[in-house]
């Protein structure tokens, strides 16, 4: 029987959105796992993410999402046994920091990071359910190359039509205009925006939209998308915090936003496929499953087909 | 009629009143905080009172067979019975699950079907939708984001498989062999009143179902006493809440709504020992999902959709079809639906309804027949009482479709069913 004496637990990994992580060896196997630690001490019982996360990934089994071995439950705590993988993708990208330059990848490993994380994300779009965390962080990497969504605290199932959710998801550099304006009706294009911001952050090395508040956060957006308009959002006005008011932008040429920060030229099939992902209106954004078949991952899909 | 009567206090006296004899019911009592006052009007009845007397904290102690906290418990991720369990009962689910075969290119197994699928991907190629047989509606909602058009067919392709997956067992309501059997009375005061509870929270209709289908599951391999069937009730609210919902309700609203039933802790107590026994696998196919679906192929007809809503949460409430997966419940309240509105003047049913259905065909299906009979024979009869239920849906606010719902059913059981399966 596996039971919480079956690991030794190592090193702290990191604190989750609700939970420690600690680094475990399963000593029957010798196999190393994550052991994610949620405490259950709360007044309302077992946190509703938990229950949320254990649920959902079960469900998910794929090779781009980090696989959920176990659960063990013991007096005050549920312990999550999760695949173990070497780094994430934030703290990888900041050991590549040489001195204050932050620096990105290679353009060949962001097109292999960002076709898996793609990959990942269709598979849980086509079974019903929304990641609402995707950043680096949360991205978890091996040394083999390869790239795992984790972290499903914030994800949860949409039915068909979406129903209305919370619209206090997303961490927020990499929250969609739609919901930083209150949108509560979004549905799959809500991670396809966070895919769009991961995907500039890799190339450059830095947060494209770092902000710290809300309003920050949306002036930092149309900085460089422009300022939505009716003709290309019509419904833009209708969301709870739409501000008319904003100071009007025109879109600047991301390429010359994100060039100066790498040396390998941007060509256009990558600046079209950014577009593509950062479309301020969610209808407009590609899905995961049209963003997999972009001209840009030619070489990936030519490949398996 | 007189029965259909907007009788509140009488409906609802009537179900805190049921009476059993050999039960002790002193946890299904209905208490809620707007009808407190009521409630405790009704509670100085004799039986009630009998009720009272009973030592309440009784409940305090675990919920059900073993100390959930007494060990830790191993929760394995990967629960293959589930697939195995189902054989008494599946067979009208395996017709549907061939049918739906049909309309998937990659897992066709029978030499028939196989013809069938090419006979119509021929057709389709040829670019004659009519012929094909059905039509693809979802490509007309492909800008709208809500509906998710571009992964609709993955998604049910997935809750077709997950829904079988996540059955109960067997269903111990009506199998009298069953170790676990529990009398249909009692479950239908158990399901009674969490629509009402559910009701009071405004809750979305998902969180319903889900802890319907949560309490069903685990009632399916727990045994569980009298004196804790509302706390289980409660439970299953509280954890389909916590999956489905933005704002949650309090535990101390849960525990307040009880009447003292259930204190805090044992909710949370046995919140663990449920998500324990049942693998954490709360992830469900929502019968809203197919009603949907269907709708779609029945042009979103308004009536329609809410008739079939309350004859949906009907049959969920309704002992008879706890071992039936939610499509075919869906694809019932549905066609049913459809026969009482009478919109669809010129035809029982289509080959788009077949499709959106999950490939279910009522014409030619007697076990589905045979299920739609018992379902309208049960409305009509109201043999088990859904007090709340019935209430809910005499209110203007759900289209008041019980009325003429209950109406037909009745004229169908008395006339030998002379419309359900005729124009």
């Amino acid at each position: 029987m596996s039971s919480s004496s079956q690991f030794k637990q190592l090193e702290k990994l990191g604190n989750g959105t609700y939970a420690t992580v600690y680094k475990g060896l399963n000593k029957t196997t010798g196999v190393y796992v994550a052991l994610k630690e949620v405490k259950l001490d709360s007044e309302e019982g077992t946190p509703s993410t938990a229950i949320r996360e254990i649920s959902l990934m079960k469900e998910l089994k794929h090779e781009n999402i980090v696989r959920l071995y176990d659960v063990i439950h013991t007096e005050n705590k549920l312990t999550l046994v999760f695949e173990f993988m070497d780094n994430d993708l934030k703290k990888y990208m900041d050991s590549r920091t040489v001195g204050n330059t932050p620096r990105g990848l290679e353009l060949n490993l962001v097109k292999y990071f960002q076709w898996q994380l793609l990959q990942g994300l269709a598979f849980c779009h086509e079974n019903k359910i929304l990641h609402r965390d995707l950043k680096p962080q949360n991205l978890l990497i091996n040394k083999k190359g390869q790239l795992k969504l984790g972290d499903f605290g914030l994800a949860r199932a949409f039915g068909i039509p979406v129903n209305t959710f919370s619209s206090e998801v997303v961490t927020l550099w990499y929250r969609a205009p739609d919901v930083l304006m209150g949108s509560r009706t979004y549905s799959t294009s809500i991670d396809i925006w966070s895919c769009g911001c991961i995907l500039a952050e890799m190339i450059t090395g830095k947060p494209l939209f770092p902000g710290t508040n809300d309003e920050e956060q949306l002036k930092l957006i149309f900085d460089v998308m422009g300022t939505p308009s009716e003709s290309l959002w019509p419904t833009v006005t209708k969301l709870p915090k739409y501000n008319p008011n904003v100071q009007q932008r025109t879109p600047r040429d991301l390429r010359q936003v994100l060039q100066p920060h790498t040396k390998e030229p941007l060509d256009g099939n990558l600046m079209d496929f950014l577009h593509g992902l950062l479309q301020l209106n969610p209808d407009m954004r590609l899905s995961a499953k049209q963003a997999l078949h972009h001209p840009w991952f030619a070489e990936y899909y030519q490949h398996t087909s | 009629m007189g029965a259909n009567q907007d009788n509140e206090h009488g409906t609802r006296g009537g179900s805190l009143i049921y009476n059993e004899n050999e039960t002790q019911l002193s946890s299904t009592n209905v208490r809620t905080s707007q009808d407190k006052k009521h409630a405790s009007k009704l509670g100085s009845s004799s039986k009630e009172q009998v009720q009272d007397d009973k030592p309440r904290r009784a409940l305090t102690d675990v919920p059900v067979n073993n100390n959930p906290l007494s060990q830790a418990k191993r929760i394995a991720t990967n629960n293959k019975a589930t697939k195995v369990r189902r054989e008494e009962n599946s067979k009208p689910v395996v017709a549907a699950v061939q049918k739906r075969q049909i309309y998937n290119d990659h897992t066709v197994e029978d030499d028939a079907v196989i013809s069938i699928a090419s006979k119509r991907r021929r057709f389709g190629i040829e670019g004659k939708e009519e012929i094909l047989g059905w039509k693809d509606l979802d490509y007309v909602e492909k800008n709208d984001t809500a509906m998710v058009a571009e992964y609709s067919s993955e998604i049910f392709e997935f809750l077709y498989k997950r829904e079988l997956e996540t059955l109960p067992s067997h269903n111990y309501v009506l199998d009298k062999t069953s170790k676990y059997y529990l009398r249909p009375s009692m479950r239908a005061i158990l399901v009674d009143w969490l629509v009402e509870v559910h009701e009071k929270f405004q809750c979305y209709p998902e969180t319903l179902f889900l802890s319907i289908n949560l309490m069903d599951r685990f009632l399916a391999q727990n045994k569980v006493t009298m004196n804790k069937l509302q706390l289980l009730a409660v439970t299953s609210l509280f954890i389909a809440a916590k999956f489905e919902e933005v704002n949650l309700p309090k535990l101390a609203e849960y525990s307040y709504i009880t009447d003292g039933a259930a204190s805090k802790n044992d909710i949370k107590n046995a919140e663990m020992f449920m998500l324990t026994s049942l693998g954490f696998n709360i992830g469900w196919p929502n019968p809203l999902n197919f009603l949907r679906r269907i709708s779609k192929a029945d042009d979103y007809i308004l009536a329609n959709r809410n008739t079939g809503k309350f004859i949906l949460e009907y049959a969920c409430c309704c002992h008879q079809f706890i071992h039936l997966p939610p499509s075919v419940i869906s694809a019932m309240a549905m066609y049913i639906a459809r026969r009482i509105t009478n919109r669809n003047k010129n035809e029982l049913w289509n080959e788009n309804l077949e499709h959106y259905s999950g490939g279910i065909d009522p014409l030619h299906d007697k076990t589905f027949q045979s299920y739609c009979t018992d379902l309208v024979t049960d409305i009509a009869s109201s043999k088990i009482r859904l007090d709340s239920l019935t209430l809910k849906y005499k209110k203007p606010r759900y289209g008041s479709v019980y009325f003429q719902t209950s109406n037909w059913c009745k004229a169908e059981v008395d006339n030998n069913f002379p419309s359900l399966f005729s124009l």
